[in-house]
């Protein structure tokens, strides 16, 4: 049995009343591959925020080879072997490839400010050798031949395979990587893998975030899965990938409910909502790659694929936060593609924001009038629609009851279920031809999950357009009309949403990823 | 700052004979400016080399730190009382007057960097334009020691043994090779592995402290750097004028500095000279000609304050890269159409 | 000091800190809108105490000069926001930062060219001799910037609280991209920010220059110290800034009874190192985990 590296121990962190890391213990042993799986939200990051120094843990203690690290600041923690990548890229966008790889080689230690000023010979000769190790270090992620171009021109699968670089040059112990291979092409993907498993083979210990299971299958001894903010299952990847419990809180239970589902495509109309060949770049990933979809009046469609998919971003662009670079998005016969957001919203179109969007210091009742905003002008607002928003925030506490205990409270004090059960009836606020939703289960209890599928279903009965995103596949599909399955950007197939929720493609798609 | 005139600082920018070349060509200039600017110029051009000094100091914080100071009069201010008043109150030697107040200018921005050092960039700015202001009352309030509002005279100009240095040329050759000098120092430091970590803190703090680096050290010792070279700038200027009052070490001289260090570019430890330069000879250029639009003399240091302020922000909002930057554009263009 | 003094001390702060806490509102509301500490927010409050002192001296009613000297200021808020900060909005924070910067010291500049630097009064909205208060001499004029101070944090909870666009601003500082979503534009919010944030600092400016005259630079002290007070209540709330304006102001007036007059602006600037040393997140606020 190898030896202990890592050890969490009783770790606590919470944010307000979000608990992000829930009491947990696990250790990650000396030259292993140490996967932390688990859905959106589950607190992967912040597990990696408390042990590299960036958030104090309210309780608990994290020992690395055996000492606390609980106090010592970032810089320190670095500096004694542990070094991470980031999930959102940090690269030195002010520096060509092999300075940023130089701004982590430690062999400068003793050089004073003086000494820089002077350019002393000692201090050239250390800046050689600074040089080259960072070149080796280059050498070692393929990107020798990119040193001297700026970081910027990299491309983002490189910029990734440079932040390992950059990590690799504090000579660490212990490597956290956040999600590196989110936002990479299949073949970038099988060099990453590479590289991860050259460099166990080298004896670095490496601890990763990773949301494609398959690839965690092919990398790790050891996986800890968490959701919550708890660990809900551990053990070498193929006790996980029998466990129940973790395929459930990937694709979601299925809903014991029987949904009244539409079975044939409306025709005869033109759709609400049409896209033609819709590309989306995201800074240097090329997001979507070439959507068609249509959304007909009164149907519940579902957009389903695991994390990094492109999800969010297709809502997205359908509503104007991002602008494609080509396609054509059609809504009420109207080209719409790259038309702000708040002109859209104006138009009769509502994304109801992943991760709920609420306005923290407003009140319930303030949140919902503010959704009506679209309904009020510059010049005022005539009576009969004042009074006919206030039947419908009347009608909105009808809906979600809870809403309307809690009506006078600050939105950003209530529990995720009600922000949630919030931000969709602020979305309804606006009378939407077409509601979008951004994962609304995302973080959420399976009790408080059926509760707003519920009302979505309500919601589809009384003949609202509803285009919803869900990673939670099972209740979605158990509920739409009609689904797309989407994957690395593609749609790779679409279907009536009955037929699909036995398809085992789904299963593949979400554990498989690449 | 991410902006989109952030120029990539990369090896090889230069051949060497080029460099050479540049920098025989200014050698020569300066060695023979005295001669043909006639002294009116050649006290324009001791001005500037002062002016330089303080401007390199900003540049590295501003640029390679990313933190707006508006300090650095203060700095300035510090530098030249502190040489004021040991060389009248005390009668040091003016040569260790100055030590002195490099060494005080230090101390009282260790201590302002350290309470600072982890604000963020609107907060420090703002901090720095507190201290400014209680720098001045402190000027103002202390009479015995400062002249009060009247200011000090009787600075004695610098020294070599017998032979004082009067004469505008003298201070002309004096000025330019302290500049130089700490131009080369500062272009040694920006480029060391001290540079790069600063920079990297400017680009990330998240990831270079990842990375192993105090990121608060460093932008202390940025701080400091910044107010050493306004200290030694501003005692320089006390010694060359002979007379210091706080009317020159208010919030105007403050967003002057900024306002230098932004035209030239804050990408280069080279935009501050050039910043200095272009923006005197400007005002040099509007105190002779608006007048002739103008009519009457009074508006002129309100022309000046205006102009100082317009051109703030149309630099921001057309070339925030400053005119290095557009430089550097221009050649990157050019370079990518060949 | 006896505990009248104490009282009378008390009492001008509290007024003092009112007109700091309305400085402070319009500091909080366009920084969270725009993303930029605005520099020139004392010079808008110099623009209203200057038009309306010239405008009384050229012979024009006094509450007439006071109501155009607002709306001058506010006009000349919008302005800054179209013509500098908007076209540079892309351009990152330090530029937007220095722009501001720019922006003051143009104003300051004009300011000088219109008005010269010799300092102008404006005689005061409430005239006669100070009222005795159980021992305590208070000026009529601290009643009426107190009582100004209170009718405007009035408007601007009835503004916040009960009308759409009062919500539509503050949905507008708390959440940019999710307000989009609702409709609600961010350039006109933008816009409606320093609309706001200099007509506030127009009344600031007609309140302030019967009791300190009105000179072309008073803009830099007077802003740092509402700077002063958006930090101590954290910079993102309305309530924080208020409460941290009034706090800045008795706090003031008390520590102005015990150094020397001169060192009196020097204060401000003391207690603003202290709370980033202590508090960085302000006085009045939580601070809340960042997302990595």
């Amino acid at each position: 049995m190898s030896e202990i590296l890592l050890e969490f121990d009783h770790v606590i962190k919470t944010f307000g009343g979000v608990t992000a890391v829930n009491d947990n213990t696990f250790q990650v042993k000396s030259g292993q591959v140490v996967a932390l799986i688990g859905p959106n939200g589950a607190g992967k990051t912040s597990t990696f925020n408390c042990i590299t120094g960036m958030y104090s843990p309210n309780s608990g203690e994290i020992r690395f080879q055996g000492k606390n690290i609980i106090n010592l600041k970032p810089h320190q923690i670095a500096n004694i072997g542990i070094s991470r990548t980031f999930q959102n890229l940090q690269i030195f966008n002010n520096m060509s490839v092999v300075e940023n790889v130089m701004v982590a080689v430690k062999k400068h230690q003793k050089s004073s400010l003086l000494s820089s000023m002077l350019q002393l010979p000692s201090m050239k000769k250390t800046e050689r050798e600074v040089r080259e190790i960072a070149l080796q270090k280059l050498e070692l992620v393929g990107l020798k031949r990119k040193a001297f171009t700026a970081a910027t021109d990299l491309s983002f699968g490189e910029q990734r395979l440079l932040e390992i670089a950059r990590s690799l040059a504090l000579n660490p112990e212990l490597l956290l990587l956040d999600e590196p291979m989110s936002g990479l092409s299949g073949d970038e993907v099988k060099r990453m893998v590479d590289l991860i498993l050259n460099l166990k083979e080298s004896g670095l210990t490496i601890f990763l975030i990773e949301h494609d299971l398959s690839t965690v299958m092919k990398l790790s001894d050891h996986v800890i899965v968490l959701e919550f903010g708890s660990i809900i299952a551990e053990g070498t990847p193929e006790e996980v990938w029998q466990n129940e419990r973790v395929i459930e809180a990937y694709i979601g239970k299925g809903n014991d409910r029987q949904y009244k589902q539409n079975d044939v495509i409306q025709k005869g109309h033109p759709p609400l909502l049409q896209l033609e060949n819709i590309h989306t770049y995201r800074g240097n990933i090329h997001a979507l790659k070439g959507i068609d979809l249509s959304v007909h009046t009164g149907e519940l469609v579902a957009i389903i694929g695991a994390n990094g998919a492109g999800k969010s971003t297709l809502l997205g662009t359908i509503a104007g936060q991002f602008s494609p670079r080509q396609g054509i998005i059609r809504f009420e016969n109207d080209e719409i593609q790259g038309t702000p957001a708040e002109l859209l919203a104006h138009k009769g179109m509502n994304l109801v924001p992943e991760r709920r969007g609420m306005f923290s210091e407003l009140t319930v009742e303030e949140s919902l009038r503010l959704g009506a905003f679209n309904r009020y002008s510059f010049t005022g607002i005539s009576r009969r629609e004042l009074r006919k928003i206030n039947e419908d925030i009347e009608q909105m506490y009808n809906l979600f009851p809870r809403l309307r205990e809690r009506r006078k409270q600050l939105s950003g004090t209530m529990s995720g279920g009600e922000q949630q059960m919030l931000a969709i009836a602020r979305g309804l606020m606006s009378n939407p031809k077409l509601l979008m939703l951004d994962e609304p289960s995302l973080g959420l209890a399976p009790l408080i999950v059926k509760e707003i599928f519920d009302t979505l279903n309500q919601l589809k009965q009384m003949g609202t357009t509803i285009l919803l995103v869900e990673q939670n596949a099972r209740a979605a599909l158990s509920l739409a009309d009609r689904a797309y399955v989407l994957e690395n950007g593609s749609i790779k197939f679409e279907g009536m949403a009955r037929d699909l929720i036995h398809d085992k493609r789904i299963q593949d798609a979400y554990l498989s990823g690449h | 700052m991410e902006n989109r005139n952030e120029v990539k600082m990369l090896p090889n920018d230069l051949t060497i004979t080029k460099r050479i070349g540049y920098s025989l060509f200014v050698m020569v200039f300066l060695l023979f400016a005295p001669l043909l600017l006639g002294s009116y110029f050649t006290g324009m051009f001791v001005l500037m080399g002062i002016y330089t000094i303080a401007a390199v100091g900003l540049t590295l914080l501003m640029g390679y730190a990313g933190l707006v100071s508006l300090a650095q009069a203060s700095f300035w201010g510090i530098g030249s009382y502190v040489t004021g008043i040991a060389t009248t109150h005390f009668e040091w030697n003016i040569w260790l007057s100055i030590m002195l107040a490099i060494i005080v200018s230090a101390v009282v921005a260790g201590i302002l960097g350290f309470v600072t050092r982890n604000m963020e960039g609107h907060y420090f700015t703002l901090a720095t334009l507190g201290f400014g202001i209680v720098l001045n009352i402190i000027l103002v309030e202390e009479g015995d020691w400062t002249g009060g509002s009247s200011g000090m005279t009787g600075i004695p100009s610098l020294s070599f043994l017998e032979y004082s240095i009067n004469s505008e040329t003298a201070w002309f050759y004096l000025i330019w090779a302290v500049t130089i000098l700490v131009l080369l120092l500062f272009r040694n430091l920006v480029h060391s592995n001290w540079g790069r970590n600063l920079r990297s803190i400017h680009s990330s703090s998240l990831a270079s402290s990842a990375m192993g680096i105090n990121t608060g050290r460093f932008r202390l010792q940025a701080f400091i750097l910044s107010a050493v070279t306004g200290g030694l700038s501003g005692a320089l200027y006390s010694s060359y004028m002979g007379f210091i009052s706080p009317a020159v070490f208010n919030f105007e001289m403050s967003i002057k500095f900024v306002l230098m260090v932004v035209v030239g570019g804050l990408v280069s430890i080279w935009g501050a000279v050039i910043g200095v330069v272009v923006v005197m000879l400007l005002v040099e250029f509007l105190r002779d000609y608006l007048p002739l639009i103008f009519h009457h003399s009074s508006a002129a240091g309100a022309i000046e304050i205006i102009f100082f302020g317009l051109l703030l922000i149309i630099m921001m909002i057309y070339m925030p890269g400053g005119i290095v930057g557009a430089i550097e554009n221009l050649r990157m263009k050019w370079r990518g159409e060949q | 000091m006896d505990i009248t003094d104490l009282f009378q001390l008390l009492f001008s702060g509290l007024s003092v800190g009112g007109i700091y806490a309305l400085i402070a509102v319009g500091f909080v509301t366009i920084y969270n809108v725009n993303g930029v500490i605005n520099f020139a927010q004392g010079e808008f409050v110099m623009i209203a105490a200057m038009t309306a002192a010239s405008l009384v001296s050229a012979g024009t009613p006094l509450w007439i000069s006071a109501v155009i000297a607002v709306i001058v200021a506010a006009l000349v808020g919008v302005l800054v926001q179209r013509l500098a900060l908007h076209p540079a909005r892309l351009n990152g924070d330090v530029v937007l930062l220095i722009i501001t910067i720019g922006v003051s010291t143009l104003l300051r500049g004009l300011a000088l060219m219109i008005w010269g630097s010799n300092p102008k009064t404006l005689p005061p909205f409430m005239k006669g001799e100070p009222v005795n208060v159980l021992e305590i001499v208070i000026p009529r004029q601290d009643f009426f910037i107190a009582g100004i101070a209170v009718v405007m944090m009035v408007l601007l909870f009835l503004f916040f609280e009960k009308t759409m666009l009062g919500s539509a601003l503050r949905a507008c500082m708390m959440n940019r991209e999710v307000s989009r979503l609702l409709g609600i534009f961010p350039n006109r919010m933008a816009l409606l920010s320093f609309l706001l944030g200099a007509a506030l600092a127009g009344v600031v400016g007609i309140s302030v220059a019967p009791v300190s005259l009105a000179t072309y630079d008073m803009g830099l002290l007077i802003g740092l110290k509402g700077f002063v007070a958006a930090v101590l209540g954290g910079l993102v709330s309305i309530p924080g800034a208020v409460l941290g304006g009034i706090l800045l102001g008795v706090l003031e007036s008390l520590g102005a009874g015990l150094v020397s007059s001169g060192y009196k602006d020097a204060i401000a600037f003391l207690i603003l190192l202290v709370v980033m040393v202590i508090r960085p997140q302000g006085i009045f606020r939580v601070k809340s985990g960042k997302r990595v």
